[in-house]
C-alpha cells in the first residue's frame, strides 16, 4: 500500500460554485477550501450533496465558479481520476456478472493488466469481506454484499482519495459497524475521504469534521463539536401537553427560559404549549422541579427538532435572516 | 488502447447470451430465407436473360446484407451504447476512469463492428453458395452444370460477388456503427428511434434525391461502390441514365472509400466529443 505524502494544495476548493439544473438550483454560490483529511457532507434529502459529489468528480459542470480537486480541475481529467474512487448511492453494477469479475473489468478499465487486475480484484474483495461470495452473480447479493462490492471497486486502485455517497444507506447495525471499520483500515495509510450522507451519527463514526448543506447552500462547516454546539445556539421547538400549558408558559417566559411560547392544539383537539428554546440543556434540568412547585402534571414533550432536517431548517432561516 | 479491448472482451462475454445469439443467428438467417423466398419464385428470375440475373442478384443482395444485415447488426449494439449504461445506472463507473468514456464507446463501436460484420460474413458467404450453385438460377446462364465453362463462369462470379460484398459488408458495418454512436451520444434517451427516422429519411430517402445532398449520406457511396465492384460491365450503362447518374458517386472506387472512412471519422470523432461534453450522472433526475 502507497503511503501518500500530505499535500501542500487543499485537497477540494470551490470558488464561488453555482451549478443549475435549467432554473432549479443544485447547488448556491459555495466557496470552501478542505485539507486532506475525514470530511462528512451532511444534509437532508435533496439539499444538494449529490450536486456537489458530481462535481468533485467532474461529471457535472460548475455553471459559474471553479472546482478543483487535488489541486487540478476534475472535468475529463484522466490523471486525476487514478487518484480518486468514487463510490455511487445507488446500485448500477452489471447484475449477471460475478463480483470479481465487474471489479477486475474496472480495474482493467483503471489501467491494470488482465492479470494483475483479477489478483488485485481478488485481494480487495477479501479485504471488504467478500471472498466467499465474489464468484456469484451480482444478482444473488444482498444489499450489504452489494455496498461492499461497491467499495471494493472504488478503493481497488488504491485512490488518494474516496468519494462516498451515502456509504450506510440501507446496512444493517452489523453492517454498518464493518463498513465503518474498512473505512477507518482505508483511512490509516494517509488517504481522504468525504462521504455523504443524511445522517450525522452514521457519518460521525467515520470523521469529526463536517460540512453541512442544504437547499443547495453551505451552511456550515466544522467538528462534530462545533455542529453541536451549533443545535444548541439554534433555537428549538418543543411541544408541551399538560394539564395546565398557559400557566406553564407563563412561568418559563417568566423564568427567561424560553424565546418565545405561543398555544397550539394537538390532534385530539387538546391545547398544546409551544415554545421556542435557545437553552434546552438548563430547560431539562429545570423542567421537572417547576412541575413539582407549581403542581402541574405534564403528559407529552416533545421536540418538533430532533432531527438533522430541522436543525438545516433552522440554519437556512438564519441564512436568510428570518431568525 | 487495452481499455478499449478491455470493454470490447467485457462487452463481447455479456453478448455471449442466448437471447443475444439467437439475435445474431436471426441476422445471419434473415438474407438466406429472402433468397430462399425468391428461389421458390424461380420462374421469375429464370425467365429474365443471365445479364439481368446477375444484377438483380448484386442489388437483390447489396439491400440484404450491406444494407440491412450490417446497418441492423451494428444499429442493435451501437445505438443504445450510451443508453443502456444510463439505464443500469453503470455509467458512473466506467466514466470515472481515466479516459473511461472514450474507452467506453470504442469498445462498444469495436464490439457493434465485429458483430455486424460476423453476422454479415456468414449470411454473404451462405447466400453466395445458395445462388451460385442452385440449378435454377443458372439455368438461364450461357452455360449450367455439366458445362465445365458454365461452372467456370459462375464461379468466377461468386467470388467477384462474395469479395464486392465483404468489402461493402466491412464499409457498412465500419460507416453506420459509427454513425449510430453519433446518433446515440446526441440523443441516449431516444437512441434506437432517432436512428430508425435518420436511417429512413436520410439513408434511405435523401440518398436518392438527385442533389449534392446525397453526397453526405453513407448509402450513396456504398451504392456508387457496389456498382463499380459487382457490375463492372453495365455501369457504363447505369451510368448513362439521367436519374442514375445523380444518385451513383462517378469518381473512382478510392475516393468513395476515401469518403466512407472520413465519414466514420467525423462521426466517431463527434460521437466521443458529445458524450465527454455530456453530463450525465446515472443519478436520477430527482437526484439533486
Amino acid at each position: 500500500m502507497r503511503e501518500w505524502q500530505a499535500q501542500a494544495v487543499s485537497m477540494i476548493e470551490f470558488e464561488n460554485v453555482t451549478r443549475l439544473y435549467g432554473r432549479v438550483m443544485g447547488v448556491n454560490d459555495i466557496s470552501v477550501s478542505l485539507p486532506s483529511g475525514a470530511w462528512g457532507l451532511l444534509g437532508p434529502n435533496g439539499a444538494g450533496k449529490s450536486t456537489f459529489l458530481n462535481l468533485l468528480m467532474g461529471q457535472l459542470r460548475p455553471t459559474r465558479g471553479k472546482v478543483k480537486v487535488l489541486g487540478s480541475n476534475p472535468r475529463n481529467n484522466p490523471e486525476l481520476m487514478r487518484r480518486i474512487g468514487y463510490c455511487p448511492g445507488f446500485e448500477g453494477m452489471y447484475a449477471g456478472v460475478a463480483g470479481l469479475e465487474w471489479v477486475a473489468f474496472l480495474l482493467r478499465m483503471q489501467g491494470y493488466a488482465g492479470q494483475r487486475a483479477r489478483q488485485r480484484a481478488a485481494e480487495v474483495m477479501e479485504t471488504v469481506g467478500m471472498s466467499d461470495a465474489m464468484l456469484r452473480p451480482i444478482s444473488s447479493y444482498s444489499r450489504g454484499m452489494r455496498q461492499r462490492t461497491r467499495l471494493a471497486q472504488a478503493i481497488s486502485h488504491e485512490p488518494e482519495l474516496l468519494i462516498l455517497d451515502e456509504p450506510f444507506s440501507g446496512l444493517d447495525p452489523v453492517g454498518r459497524a464493518a463498513m465503518t471499520e474498512l473505512l477507518r483500515n482505508f483511512m490509516t495509510a494517509g488517504r481522504s475521504i468525504i462521504g455523504a450522507s443524511h445522517l450525522l451519527h452514521e457519518i460521525e463514526a467515520l470523521t469529526q469534521s463536517f460540512l453541512l448543506i442544504s437547499g443547495g447552500r453551505l451552511l456550515a462547516s466544522g467538528t462534530a463539536e462545533e455542529v453541536h454546539e451549533l443545535l444548541f445556539d439554534v433555537p428549538m421547538e418543543i411541544h408541551i401537553r399538560s394539564s395546565s400549558p398557559r400557566r406553564l408558559g407563563a412561568v418559563l417566559l417568566e423564568r427567561e427560559l424560553v424565546d418565545s411560547v405561543r398555544m397550539g392544539r394537538s390532534a385530539a383537539g387538546e391545547e398544546v404549549l409551544i415554545l421556542s428554546t435557545r437553552h434546552t440543556g438548563e430547560l431539562s434540568r429545570i423542567l421537572p422541579q417547576l412541575v413539582t412547585e407549581q403542581g402541574v402534571r405534564i403528559f407529552e414533550l416533545k421536540t418538533a427538532d430532533d432531527s438533522l432536517q430541522s436543525l438545516f431548517s433552522s440554519l437556512m432561516k438564519i441564512h436568510r435572516g428570518e431568525m | 488502447m487495452s481499455q478499449v479491448w478491455a470493454v470490447f472482451g467485457y462487452e463481447l462475454r455479456r453478448n455471449l447470451t442466448p437471447w443475444r445469439i439467437g439475435a445474431w443467428l436471426a441476422l445471419v438467417s434473415f438474407p438466406v430465407v429472402i433468397v430462399l423466398l425468391v428461389r421458390f419464385q424461380g420462374e421469375i428470375v429464370t425467365n429474365m436473360p443471365r445479364s439481368t440475373i446477375d444484377t438483380v442478384w448484386s442489388v437483390l443482395f447489396y439491400m440484404l446484407i450491406p444494407c440491412v444485415c450490417c446497418a441492423l447488426g451494428v444499429f442493435l449494439n451501437a445505438a443504445p451504447a450510451i443508453a443502456t449504461e444510463l439505464e443500469q445506472r453503470s455509467w458512473v463507473y466506467l466514466a470515472t476512469r481515466p479516459h473511461g468514456v472514450v474507452c467506453l464507446l470504442l469498445g462498444k463501436y469495436l464490439l457493434a463492428v465485429v458483430w455486424g460484420v460476423t453476422a454479415a460474413v456468414v449470411s454473404v458467404t451462405l447466400v453466395t453458395l445458395l445462388i451460385g450453385f442452385d440449378p435454377l438460377f443458372t439455368a438461364a446462364a450461357p452455360g449450367t452444370f455439366g458445362n465445365d465453362s458454365g461452372i467456370g463462369q459462375r464461379v468466377q462470379w461468386m467470388a467477384r460477388i462474395w469479395f464486392t460484398m465483404i468489402r461493402l459488408c466491412l464499409l457498412s458495418s465500419v460507416a453506420y456503427g459509427a454513425l449510430y454512436l453519433l446518433i446515440g451520444a446526441l440523443f441516449p434517451r431516444r437512441a434506437m428511434v432517432f436512428c430508425v427516422a435518420y436511417t429512413g429519411v436520410v439513408e434511405v430517402i435523401l440518398s436518392l434525391i438527385p442533389a449534392n445532398i446525397n453526397r453526405l449520406t453513407v448509402q450513396y457511396r456504398l451504392r456508387s461502390l457496389m456498382i463499380n465492384w459487382a457490375e463492372p460491365e453495365g455501369q457504363k450503362e447505369i451510368r448513362g441514365n439521367a436519374f442514375f447518374r445523380h444518385v451513383f458517386a462517378e469518381g473512382g472506387n478510392p475516393e468513395q472509400i476515401l469518403w466512407l472512412l472520413l465519414l466514420t471519422v467525423v462521426f466517431l470523432s463527434a460521437a466521443l466529443a458529445v458524450a465527454r461534453a455530456s453530463e450525465f450522472t446515472g443519478a436520477s433526475e430527482s437526484d439533486v
